[in-house]
């Protein structure tokens, strides 16, 4: 099967299996990153586009437009002589009509992804359940309850994080774009049955929290409701260089009830200066 | 006395100013002399050179009066609405009501180079989370904090979606400040499949009919919420006459640019013609003075284009703009090193475009904010470029980026290439920022690069 790489997380991973295809979720590695170094463009973009280049055809790709960064990461795909790929549109505001056209871009992302495959998707092979949660991880005595939110983070660096943490801290709320989509509520069969598009685009829309959202008060009030479920000491912004929206969002968390926050510029593997921050910011907690 | 065109300071500009009134220059209620604008705060206008015409005259003073023209909007008790980041579609639906007026919040982003940054806009924007990472529009959130650049609106209507990142955050920003905001959504713009059912757009692009079945509804919403606002409804009449309206003046203002762009010598300078083509967004609060002022300048572009006058030598290198400049002044400065401005595409491409003939007027409205180069590809953009450069026979293309936009790291290296591979003219891309002048040797020196080169090109 033709793998389709994608690293949003309004991207349907059950409709390209559906369509007969492997969904593959983008994870960078530090040398994705350490070729990042574009000025003005997001790290994240280019470590994806990095990590494309590194693959074996064929292969298909997905983009979204849920940054504008990313939106301009599909022309310099396609500039670049990238095959296979497609822009999906996601909407950021999430009324019935943005549902609507949102169920529309599902549609067409459907048809490409047949063409590559050459038959039909088969929808009745979509599991409905809710994505299985990350949970929290077990809490030990003594480490300050850690909620990490930001742009994606990727296996490396998390694990590169976990490790600064040391036995001081533990990440008990994962909330990085790349793990948002466990918040995603479970497809409701019988809609499926009566419009697969539109209880997709519904469920992924409406449901899975993103700072793009407009109005913006909703992601807040998302994270203001997880943290009351899950006590926190303190949260961790991470996000990369030249990203916009989560640098946007910095100020906004400093400026609400939450937690104390510390804001980490992380690009691929842990900086000194970012490893010092950790280390004032884990004191500061009382570790 | 003597009315050969030429360019001037703002202090010959004063002497110039006493000469047209001793010779009975009329000017509208918003005229009088541009040093004034300066006294009052606008200090980068001594550092800039003007055309000598009174049509220009009256330009700059329209422009730089369009607060005081808020302010009496509000007094004669109309509503204020700020449109934020479409330039140049919702404005239409706006002023047909008789008792609303659009504007841009979005423009704030030149009151820092107007103010040469003494207004401290930005500093304000940096407490509020925007730093120098953002583009020069996080002025808005400034603007919006201090309330001393423009009345606070009375109602907020943003496009969201295909829009750049910056304007997006700021946006949401100044809706976290508590101005309550109406966002609508614009899809990024796709290229249909050839079993899809598309339509073709004012600016030539084409699109998929899904997408503007979406945005006429977006436009019906946003009906909604300003007939509610205005406690009246908007018979669809009003609508198609303000659109007739739009129409005329968008093709007067194409007949400045064809006559501008494609005459053997620049009848205008290049900084007058970006001011009046930035009128075509919102008309600068006033549809019936936008009108009026075109018309003057129409005439002064046509007399001077028959008597063979210009400010500009004739062999001066044509060059295509692509961006808004941050600093006024990198238009002075193109003129100074050889160039003149034969072409642009500043991000509203759509704003200059007729409205389609159509039955419904908002179906109309919808495909016009569906033209908007920024919501679709760097491809798409660079065809537009293309087509215009043909039209009117750039030889040159300088794209200038914008510091901290989110769109610009890509998408002019795509634009350049494209433009190199197709066109095979010579393209530099430059950055300028708000205040130029620290930069202002590389920019000259790369500037005067391109030109040389057209100038050798012309030879060969």
């Amino acid at each position: 099967m033709m793998p389709v790489w994608y690293n949003c997380p309004f991207v349907p991973a059950e409709l390209i299996s559906a369509c007969g295809l492997s969904s593959r979720r983008f994870d960078a590695d530090a040398g994705d990153f350490c070729a990042a170094q574009t000025e003005g463009i997001c790290f994240a973009v280019e470590a994806f586009l990095t990590g494309m280049k590194k693959q074996t055809p064929p292969y298909a790709v997905i983009f979204t437009t849920l940054c504008d960064q990313m939106r301009r990461a599909f022309d310099l795909y396609q500039a670049n002589g990238g095959k296979n790929g497609f822009l999906l549109n996601v909407p950021v505001t999430t009324g019935p009509d943005a549902i609507s056209l949102f169920a529309e871009e599902l549609r067409q992302m459907k048809q490409f992804l047949c063409r590559l495959s050459g038959h039909a998707a088969r929808f009745n092979t979509i599991h409905t359940d809710a994505p299985i949660s990350q949970g929290s991880k077990p809490h030990k005595n003594n480490r300050a309850k850690i909620a990490l939110t930001g742009g994606p983070v990727y296996a490396c660096q998390l694990a590169a994080l976990e490790h600064s943490l040391g036995s001081r801290g533990t990440i008990v709320l994962n909330a990085t774009e790349n793990a948002v989509e466990q918040f995603r509520r479970a497809l409701n069969p019988e809609a499926m049955k009566t419009d697969p598009y539109v209880e997709l685009a519904a469920a992924y829309l409406q449901t899975i929290p993103s700072i793009r959202t407009r109005p913006g008060h909703l992601f807040y009030q998302w994270l203001e409701t997880q943290l009351q479920t899950t006590a926190v000491d303190g949260i961790i912004l991470i996000r990369h260089p030249f990203c916009d929206h989560w640098r946007g969002v910095e100020h906004q968390l400093r400026q609400r009830p939450l937690p104390p926050v510390l804001a980490i510029e992380w690009n691929g593997s842990p900086q000194a200066a970012a490893l010092s921050r950790l280390e004032a910011f884990l004191e500061m907690l009382g570790q | 006395m003597n009315s050969k065109p030429a360019q001037l300071t703002l202090s010959q500009w004063q002497e110039r100013y006493a000469q047209l009134k001793a010779a009975g220059l009329q000017e509208p209620a918003y005229g009088g002399p541009i040093l004034r604008h300066a006294d009052q705060g606008d200090k980068r206008l001594g550092c800039l050179k003007f055309d000598n015409s009174p049509a220009a005259l009256h330009l700059w003073n329209f422009l730089l009066t369009e607060e005081d023209r808020l302010r009496q909007h509000r007094t004669d008790g109309k509503h204020i609405v700020g449109t934020m980041k479409d330039l140049g579609t919702v404005p239409i639906l706006v002023n047909s009501f008789d008792n609303m007026v659009a504007f841009y919040p979005d423009g704030a982003w030149w009151t820092p180079c107007l103010k040469q940054m003494h207004e401290g806009l930005f500093e304000i924007a940096a407490q509020q989370g925007l730093d120098e990472s953002f583009c020069p529009v996080r002025a808005m959130v400034g603007a919006f904090v201090n309330g001393q650049h423009f009345p606070i609106p009375d109602a907020l209507i943003c496009s969201v979606g295909a829009t750049c990142d910056d304007f997006s955050v700021a946006a949401q920003r100044v809706e976290s400040l508590g101005h309550s905001i109406f966002w609508w959504e614009m899809p990024h713009r796709r290229t249909p499949s050839t079993t899809e059912s598309s339509i073709a757009l004012p600016c030539g692009f084409i699109a998929p009919q899904y997408q503007i079945d979406h945005l006429h509804r977006q436009f019906q919403q946003i009906l909604q919420f300003l007939e509610h606002k205005a406690g009246q409804p908007l018979h669809p009449d009003d609508l198609r006459r303000t659109i007739r309206k739009v129409n005329h003046i968008r093709r007067m203002f194409r007949d400045i640019q064809q006559l501008c762009f494609t005459a053997p010598i620049a009848p205008m300078g290049s900084l007058e013609l970006l001011i009046a083509e930035m009128l075509m967004i919102h008309f600068c609060s006033d549809m019936a003075q936008t009108e009026w002022i075109l018309n003057v300048l129409l005439s002064e572009i046509r007399t001077r284009i028959d008597n063979a006058a210009g400010i500009l030598p004739a062999d001066a290198v044509r060059i295509f703009w692509v961006n808004p400049v941050a600093d006024l002044y990198a238009m002075n400065l193109l003129e100074e090193c050889g160039g003149r401005l034969c072409g642009t595409e500043f991000l509203f491409a759509h704003a200059l475009e007729p409205i389609p003939d159509h039955d419904d007027p908002l179906t109309a409205l919808a495909q016009m904010a569906l033209s908007d180069p920024m919501a679709g590809s760097a491809f798409d953009r660079a065809e537009l470029i293309a087509c215009k450069i043909r039209q009117f026979g750039s030889e040159a293309v300088v794209i200038s980026r914008i510091s901290g936009a989110s769109h610009c790291a890509s998408e002019g290296k795509i634009i350049s290439r494209w433009i190199q591979d197709h066109l095979g003219l010579p393209t530099i891309e430059i950055e300028v920022p708000t205040l130029s002048d620290s930069y202002r040797p590389s920019l000259q020196t790369r500037l005067e690069a391109l030109i040389e080169t057209v100038k050798t090109r012309r030879k060969s």
